[in-house]
């Protein structure tokens, strides 16, 4: 083979290039901690790339709608239980007032406290979360028990139940937790509570109790202590499904917590360069730069001029 | 035995031939980095001896050398390679184009990323998922009218940076035409220039260097086939048909074509396709109206047929298709307070069309306008069942996981596989610019081989030469010593 000084150069500065190019893909890899950076540099990579990334991105919203509800469920639970034991109390109130060896002042004592905790009822039944009244079906904006005289928080005095209005919507509102499957998160104050003008609807049931109390009317008591139960059972059986509702959610956070950590994991394997095996090849790849430029150091420097004479 | 002044003639044919082989030298080191010069060697040969008779008889029996004499300078080419350097260069030329356009696509898109399209699309269908949440909270509102405004930028930015890079092209393919119609000229005026050199039995070896210079750069720029003829000029053929024939050239012409701003070669009459005209125009070509391809809402694109693989149809498609379902649902919903909304969510900015391309879209004005606006964004269905009713906001949330681009493909789905085919193409350009560099590199280094400088080489043949002047010198010298003694030291003159 017949070389020339032109092949020489030439050779010395592709091989040269080469190496700096490798070197700089190498310190592109280190610097940015990427090694697909482009489409082209790997095209099955990089769909997969964006394909986990999309996934998490999703998985992270739904993560999110399932806080946002759990916030919304737990303080549902929390008013359902506090209503359960305001309703409770009266109950209590009635069987005591259900026995006749009660004086009336004592029976107008009890009147007043379940006038009271009918108020306290009211104040539960209007609970807000953000400025959103959780009991009212999707009317969210209002109050869903509202008395037309008395604005919440705090009505005195305590209007009668019959003025106390449910608003509200049996509405459901649900949230995507899952592609294609919601879950609702909202117990309407109806189901809660009773309907309209039900007679065991608890506001209806509280104010019928504290007017046989007044009047010492022992009968109507003791029916009131029936329907205080169904008014009760109502509010545990709702607590009941919140509660199922809680549980699912935080099984299915738990779950996504866990998806997240694996495609995480994919998405860095995919995406992110293996950092011992880039840095030992930037060394390799180093030396074999400074090789080539010796060896090229080397052969170009001498001539026959210099031997010449 | 015959006597002449022949040795002098032979010792100073000697010394001539001397000097030209040291001058050929000079010019070789000299030439040494010259683009596409050969290496020149004298061509010597010993000269027609002289027939001498002998004592007896007049019949030549021995010849007495007359010396040296000088054919010609003759050029190291191996024309064979300078063919396989033609046929190659039109791949690579084609191939570094897609290479370098291919990667300034892929900036436009810049994925893998957390601030691609993709992202956006994901933070779009976030943010109304976010709001099925939050119906009533402005802030909550704000929030997806940004991310749809920013996705909606974002798919404006990504069209115009595609036409503009379509112009860039069409620059570029413009320019190569000129560049071509040049090469084409100088070819054939230098084919005349060599025929004449022949003709005369000279040798035109600068010139031919020049012109094979010229095809090796007109190869990359297209796909051209050579033919020598033995009057000393090159045919040059574009697909059959002569670009150059002898001394006539005919040169392409640049002609806007049915999209207005962008422009046809047409050569010979018809316009060229893409695939016969090859090199780095064919891929320009290509990468104009194929890869990138036609935007379809230009007015003045509609002429020409539509590019349906082309990343603006396919990102026209998704901006389109994306605007159609969100506003159906859109125009389907209701305001918080329970009105119908009526009202569509992206509009098309530029003609106020309900289609729109990725350069078209926007959000509705009458939503972007503060925070009346907000309120304008529909939640709920029809009729609504309260503020909280959030059946519009999900049904368009999930819109992420419908197959809205095909039997299976979402939104994303399809903006990953034209990314995808983007990057395979681009992924097979940059190898086959290594690989044909390769192959190139090889075959410049067989003609290098053949018709490269080396230094050493002409030094050792300097002092080869010059001893050979020397001799030769020295030979004058001993026939001047000679005829001195005839001329001045023998007979009776004196």
């Amino acid at each position: 083979m017949r070389v020339t000084n032109n092949m020489i150069f030439g050779a010395t500065t592709t091989h040269a290039r080469n190496h700096l190019e490798k070197l700089f893909g190498l310190q592109n890899q280190l610097a940015t901690g990427k090694k697909i950076t482009r489409p082209s540099d790997d095209p099955t990579g990089t769909d997969r790339a964006m394909l986990l990334r999309g996934t998490l991105k999703q998985q992270e919203q739904y993560q999110e709608n399932i806080r946002d509800a759990s916030t919304w469920l737990t303080l549902t639970d929390g008013a359902l239980s506090e209503a359960y034991s305001v309703m409770d109390r009266a109950r209590e109130l009635a069987v005591r007032g259900a026995n006749d060896s009660n004086q009336s002042d004592e029976r107008i004592a009890m009147a007043e406290e379940v006038k009271q905790l009918r108020s306290q009822l009211q104040v539960i039944a209007n609970s807000e979360i953000n400025g959103r009244f959780i009991f009212g079906g999707t009317m969210t904006v209002a109050q869903p028990n509202r008395t037309p005289a008395f604005e919440m928080p705090y009505p005195d005095p305590v209007p009668p139940a019959t003025e106390i209005a449910y608003t509200g919507n049996d509405v459901l509102m649900d949230t995507e937790v899952v592609p294609g499957v919601t879950l609702p998160y909202n117990t309407p104050g109806a189901s809660a509570f009773g309907q309209g003008t039900d007679a065991d609807r608890a506001f209806k049931v509280l104010e019928d109790l504290e007017l046989a109390l007044r009047n010492g009317d022992s009968t109507e008591i003791s029916q009131s202590i029936g329907r205080l139960d169904v008014a009760l059972n109502r509010v545990s059986t709702e607590r009941a499904v919140v509660g199922s509702r809680i549980n699912r959610l935080d099984l299915l956070e738990n779950r996504y917590a866990d998806a997240a950590i694996s495609y995480k994991e994919r998405l860095s394997e995919t995406e992110e360069p293996e950092f011992a095996d880039v840095v030992s090849q930037l060394m390799q790849q180093e030396s074999v730069y400074q090789a080539s430029l010796a060896a090229s150091a080397r052969i170009i420097q001498p001539s026959l001029l210099d031997y010449l004479r | 035995m015959d006597f002449s002044l022949l040795g002098i003639n032979a010792a100073v044919r000697g010394m001539t031939a001397a000097q030209t082989a040291l001058n050929t030298m000079g010019h070789n080191v000299a030439n040494a980095n010259t683009e596409g010069y050969s290496r020149q060697r004298v061509n010597v040969s010993a000269a027609s001896p002289l027939p001498t008779p002998g004592f007896n008889t007049p019949v030549r029996i021995a010849s007495i050398g007359a010396g040296t004499q000088v054919n010609g300078i003759n050029r190291l080419r191996d024309e064979y390679l300078d063919l396989q350097v033609r046929r190659e260069n039109a791949t690579l030329g084609a191939n570094e184009a897609f290479a370098e356009h291919v990667k300034l696509i892929e900036d436009i898109f810049h994925e893998p990323s957390e601030t691609g399209l993709s992202a956006l699309l994901d933070e779009f269908f976030n943010a109304w998922h976010t709001l099925t949440s939050n119906p009533e909270a402005p802030g909550v509102r704000a929030v997806v009218r940004d991310q749809a405004a920013t996705l909606a930028n974002a798919l404006n930015d990504a069209s115009h940076r595609l036409n503009t890079q379509r112009e860039e092209i069409d620059g570029q393919i413009r320019n190569a035409a000129t560049d071509i119609n040049l090469f084409a000229s100088q070819i054939a005026q230098l084919n005349v220039q060599i025929a004449e050199v022949q003709v005369g039995g000279g040798s035109a070896n600068q010139l031919l260097d020049q012109r094979d210079l010229l095809l090796e750069k007109m190869s990359k720029l297209i796909k051209v086939q050579t033919v020598q003829h033995d009057d000393g000029k090159v045919w040059v053929y574009l697909h059959g048909r002569a670009l150059v024939a002898g001394n006539i050239q005919t040169p392409l012409e640049v002609r806007p074509n049915g999209e207005g701003a962008y422009s046809d070669i047409v050569f010979d009459g018809d316009v060229v396709d893409q695939k016969e005209i090859g090199g780095s125009i064919g891929a320009l070509l290509e990468l104009r109206d194929q890869i990138i391809g036609r935007d379809r809402y230009r007015p003045t694109a509609p002429v020409l047929p539509d590019t349906p693989n082309g990343i603006l149809h396919r990102l026209d498609s998704l901006a389109n298709q994306l605007a159609q379902e969100v506003n159906a649902l859109h125009r389907s919903g209701s305001l918080t307070d329970g009105t119908p909304s009526g009202r569509d969510f992206f509009v098309n900015f530029r003609t106020g069309a309900s289609t729109m391309g990725a350069g078209q879209i926007a959000v509705n004005p009458d939503i972007m306008n503060g925070t009346a606006g907000l309120e304008l964004i529909a939640t709920g269905g029809t009729p609504s069942s309260g503020p909280g009713d959030t059946t519009i906001a999900k049904a368009i949330a999930a819109l992420r996981n419908k197959a809205t681009m095909g039997p299976t493909a979402t939104f994303e789905d399809d903006y990953r596989n034209f990314l995808a085919a983007l990057g395979v193409t681009g992924q097979s350009a940059i190898r086959m610019v290594k690989n044909q560099g390769e192959v190139l590199n090889h075959l410049s280094q067989r003609k290098e081989e053949v018709s490269g400088v080396n230094m050493d080489e002409e030094m050792a043949d300097m002092v080869r030469y010059q001893h050979a002047y020397q001799a030769s010198a020295r030979a004058l010298n001993t026939f001047d010593e000679i005829l001195d003694r005839i001329i001045n030291g023998l007979g009776a003159g004196r």
